[in-house]
């Protein structure tokens, strides 16, 4: 049976393919202005890399923020419950936490050993601690997220960033370079500072309950030190973080999602 | 008598706020519509009618109507001095913005939506404001609405015990009495008490069947029609809003509708009217709103006035014990009782979760989430904490949160 | 479904006129019985030489009348025996034991009478107090007057009342030991005086043949003795009618019968269960005790709350406003909803229906 997941994100929009529960292709795409035509767009590259015709896909499954824009989609689903889905398969059906950042939210689901959702933690309207923030940082550090990544490895000495709110953050980052501090020093701090916050949110449950990471900033080096660092857990990476949420949802067919 | 506060900068300051208020432009005449098209009661437009008279035209000034927060504040006193308690509580968006003109723009919603809407001409009647010591912001407003009207401030201890403080709460309660004896020149006692009591528990009984109706079949009377009878419920006299919600209850009793979809409890910051957004995302996520445990409309309806000692004294004790000992106003020590409240009211309906309301910037509901969210998590029944504030900009979010809540608790049933 | 405080009410008045006017409404039956001479139980006769009624004299402070109660069989508590001609039974449980401490008698004979009164003690409790003693409901009568007159209530602090149920025993351990010295032979003389210590003193020796159509003995000057009784009686009714006048039951700490009663609280029939999680914490029931106890209110788990100061009013369950909170059992066996009904929603029997799609 081949479905179609399709997270419609803020920053990117992610298709998936599956064929039961393998993935055959894949593909992704900036968000842009005109949601609907990039999700068709990303939807008929992926179709391309799997070498199928649009026809043969038996369901399409949104997810993200814009679930609700794609029309050619069969059903919705938020991106918690999809997130959920896919990192129970992937981690081989145990109870575990997933931590999921995305553009403009972080998630903390916690799974349990039937594949449920317990419990869920996301960070509020601010929009501190998101892939968003830091790509926001990168572009006042002259990078893009990879390199932000890679310069805070390098760091010696981490900066302490106190602001928590991006606008401020920004500010702060740039009255630190005003005062000769090392790039790579700034992108440690930043970085130990989204972490801090996703630490705290970890540590709202409980600590035995093995830990994994989703969601494109994943991929940033560094952030998953970083995190393990302070909430001083074993945090595994998926592979292709950034499309597990797309899985997921393709995954996601529950009798009880209504059709659009 | 109660003193007035700044009375010596009160000409200095009236100046500064008569210049700061502007015209009224925000009546939700358009927001009320849209509610009252979703309403399927037919019976509900006298509520509406209600709101809609009094967002145009303000109080009339037929019955010395007097201003009040909070359930603190007796409304059964005011009763018995033949006074018309109006309740002034307001989380209105636009009211919010033209207070900011006075107040800060990061403090408590409600605050600011009041003091904007104080400088509009909708309370311009009210004879008295009373305003409890519940919270922080309240205290200040008292300072800050003490040179437009006259304010009675009701000081009370927060530690809800009642082996603690219920001789302190029946003095004030009193003193409360006495002050409005003094001022409107009235000879209540004993008998007017009772029977204004009487009136209120019929209020309850009333609002009894009304939550009891709702908790098994949400969609009975619909969450808009719920909280805009609340939101009636503050200024209305209560014989009428008793006739009312009567003719609303007897209708509603007829549509037998149930639901498959999630029924879950609200709790937190009370909802009041024109900002419903929490309920529109909560509908259109497909859960529904059975039962609350809110002060508008659970704390201040549900307890009713149950009189040992029918003597002056012992009515205000016991009115003291309804609205103060019971109370579960976060400003209070009360933790461990709203939450044995809301376990109690999920496993007597079988409701499927409980939503945590927080009205962002007030403190003392955030400040309890952490706890009561580790004691349900124990208990196994889903809990999702939402923190908003008035703006609109978070719908998104919230959807995504309230669908993510939904699919959670109908994974957990299959 | 009529309100607990009714019911109470109803039966108290209904109590009281059995218990003091009982002789008179049932004369006939009690005159038969007299001279068929049977009995449910045996009655207890004064040995030989020692001090009977009829040795008082006429004007004596003990026997308003001379006459002798009619029918001797026991409920055994809370009547009072100085209303002779409309007692329906012989005493309460001080006089029993007064009187048999001092006129020794064998234990054979004391046996159905306490094994009456332990029994009853075990099926109702300090029920007794609440719902069946005449002096409370006198007392309640004057609580009433109070109220009417919109005179608020005084409340007395735990320690206080703490302080009253020491005095209580100290005062019945006075009174028994008086009573056990005056049946030894060699202070048998004192018996003419000394005879019934603590009924002398009681409220109840007043009061009762007051309202039983008698006139009760009110002073008795004429030895030293007997005028220290008729002054502490005095005082005591005095502070009688002043605990209950101003502050509602707040005597019933100190009666000596009650304390008896109240051994048997924990562990009787009746029950009272608080659901912890149901409690708002709002203190009506703490504030409507007349006891003035607050345990009930303050349990914060679930538990039987038999309490020794509870005369099981069951004003608390009334005023309760969560349903379901406050429950009273007979033998674990639940009494319906004693809440007020009023306050019920109309429709409740109707469990929640889900229907599944």
């Amino acid at each position: 049976m081949l479905k179609a997941g399709i997270d419609m994100g803020s920053v990117m929009v992610k298709c998936v393919i599956v064929n039961g529960e393998t993935i055959i292709a894949k593909s992704a795409a900036r968000n842009g202005p005109m949601p609907e035509i990039i999700a068709d767009t990303v939807l008929q590259q992926a179709l391309k890399n799997a070498e199928i015709d649009f026809s043969l896909i038996e369901k399409i499954v949104c997810t993200g923020y814009g679930r609700y824009i794609f029309t050619k989609a069969h059903a919705t689903v938020t991106e918690i419950s999809a997130a959920a889905k896919a990192s129970f398969l992937l981690s081989g059906k145990q109870r575990c936490l997933v931590i999921d950042i995305g553009g403009q939210d972080t998630k903390i689901i916690e799974v349990d050993h039937n594949g449920e959702v317990v419990d869920f933690l996301m960070n509020d309207k601010c929009a501190a601690g998101t892939g968003r923030f830091l790509e926001m940082m990168a572009g006042v550090l002259g990078t893009d997220l990879h390199g932000f990544g890679t310069l805070s490895l390098k760091a010696e000495r981490p900066v302490t960033i106190n602001a928590t709110c991006s606008v401020f953050a920004e500010s702060e980052v740039i009255s630190l370079l005003a005062h000769n501090e090392k790039k790579d020093n700034i992108a440690a701090g930043l970085l130990n500072a989204i972490a801090g916050r996703i630490s705290t949110m970890l540590n709202h449950f409980q600590s035995q309950i093995p830990v994994f990471f989703c969601g494109g900033p994943a991929e940033i080096p560094g952030l998953k030190q970083a995190i393990e660092k302070i909430s001083g857990r074993n945090i595994r990476i998926f592979d292709n973080p950034g499309f597990v949420v797309a899985y997921g949802a393709a995954l996601c067919v529950f009798p009880q999602i209504e059709p659009i | 008598m109660q003193k007035k506060f700044l009375s010596q900068y009160e000409e200095m300051l009236l100046k500064n706020l008569k210049c700061s208020s502007s015209d009224s432009d925000n009546i939700p005449d358009h927001v009320l519509v849209e509610y009252m098209k979703k309403s399927n009661l037919s019976s509900m437009e006298g509520f509406y009618q209600e709101i809609l008279d009094f967002e145009r035209n303000g109080i009339d000034n037929s019955e010395k109507p007097v201003g009040f927060f909070c359930n603190i504040v007796p409304e059964e006193i005011m009763l018995a001095c033949s006074l018309r308690p109006v309740r002034l509580c307001c989380e209105d968006y636009g009211c919010g913005s033209k207070g900011e003109e006075i107040v800060p723009g990061d403090i408590c919603p409600v605050i600011k939506s009041i003091c904007g809407k104080f400088y509009s001409n909708t309370y311009d009647n009210l004879e008295v404001v009373v305003i409890p010591g519940t919270c922080d912001p309240k205290a200040k407003l008292a300072e800050i609405l003490s040179p437009v009207k006259q304010v009675y401030f009701l000081d009370i201890g927060r530690n809800s015990e009642y082996l603690g403080n219920v001789d302190v709460w029946e003095k004030k309660y009193t003193q409360f009495f006495q002050f409005l004896k003094e001022t409107f020149h009235c000879n209540a006692g004993r008998r007017q008490l009772l029977s204004a009591c009487k009136l209120t528990n019929a209020r309850t009984e009333i609002f009894r069947s009304i939550y009891q109706l709702r908790a098994e079949q949400p969609d009975s009377i619909n969450v808009f029609d719920y909280y805009i009878m609340m939101y009636a419920g503050f200024f209305m006299k209560v014989e009428k809003w008793n006739a009312l919600a009567g003719k609303v209850y007897r209708q509603a009793k007829q549509i037998h509708k149930f639901v498959d979809k999630p029924r879950v409890l609200l709790a937190g910051t009370p909802v009041i009217f024109p900002n419903f957004k929490i309920i529109d995302v909560m509908e259109e996520s497909g859960l529904k709103m059975a039962a609350d445990l809110q002060c508008i409309s659970f704390g201040r309806f549900y307890n009713p006035v149950l009189i040992d000692e029918e003597t002056e004294a012992g009515i205000l004790r016991a009115l003291t014990l309804k609205d103060i000992a019971g109370s579960m106003c976060p400003c209070m020590l009360n933790l461990e009782k709203l939450v044995n409240l809301m376990i109690d009211t999920v496993n007597q309906y079988k409701l499927d979760g409980i939503i945590y309301y927080n009205l962002r910037l007030c403190q003392v509901f955030e400040l309890q989430t952490a706890l009561i969210r580790q004691i349900l998590k124990e208990k196994g029944i889903p809990f999702l904490s939402i923190k908003t504030d008035l703006g609109k900009e978070d719908t998104g979010q919230l959807k995504t949160r309230m669908e993510a809540f939904r699919e959670m608790i109908e994974s957990r049933k299959v | 479904m009529i309100r607990i405080s009714v019911a109470r009410r109803i039966v108290q008045i209904i109590c009281f006129v059995l218990l003091v006017y009982g002789g008179y409404i049932f004369k006939d039956w009690k005159e038969s019985a007299e001279t068929s001479q049977q009995k449910i139980f045996p009655t207890l006769k004064a040995p030989e030489g020692s001090v009977s009624t009829t040795q008082f004299e006429k004007g004596s402070i003990l026997w308003p009348s001379g006459a002798t109660p009619v029918i001797e069989n026991y409920p055994p508590s809370l009547v009072c025996r100085f209303n002779p001609k409309g007692g329906m039974f012989k005493a309460c449980i001080m006089h029993f034991l007064s009187e048999n401490l001092t006129w020794q008698t064998s234990f054979k004979y004391l046996l159905p009478y306490i094994t009456l009164f332990i029994a009853l003690c075990f099926l109702l409790g300090r029920v007794w107090c609440g719902w069946v003693c005449p002096i409370g409901t006198v007392g309640d009568f004057l609580t009433y007057l109070r109220r009417k007159m919109n005179i608020p209530v005084r409340r007395f602090p735990e320690r206080f009342r703490l302080n009253l149920s020491i005095t209580g025993y100290s005062l019945m351990v006075i009174a028994l030991a008086i009573s056990t010295v005056i049946g030894m032979p060699n202070y048998a003389r004192f018996q003419c005086y000394w005879f019934l210590p603590y009924c002398q003193i009681c409220p109840a020796r007043l009061i009762c043949p007051m309202f039983g159509l008698i006139k009760p003995n009110w002073k008795d000057f004429s030895t030293g003795i007997t005028t220290c009784f008729t002054i502490l009686a005095w005082i005591v009714l005095g502070l009688f009618v002043a605990a209950f006048y101003f502050g509602r039951r707040v005597w019933c700490h100190m009666c000596v019968v009650g304390l008896i009663n109240s051994w048997f609280n924990k562990g009787s029939g009746i029950e009272l269960h608080k659901k912890a999680i149901k409690c708002i914490k709002c203190g009506y029931c703490a504030d409507a005790c007349p006891m003035g106890l607050t345990a009930m209110y303050q349990l914060n788990r679930d538990a039987i709350y038999n309490q020794a100061g509870c005369i099981m009013c069951m004003r608390c369950v009334e005023v309760c406003p969560r349903k379901g909170c406050l429950n009273v059992s007979f033998f674990g066996k639940k009494i319906g909803n004693m809440q007020r009904r009023t306050l019920d929603a109309k429709k409740v029997s109707e469990p929640v229906r889900r229907n599944v799609a």
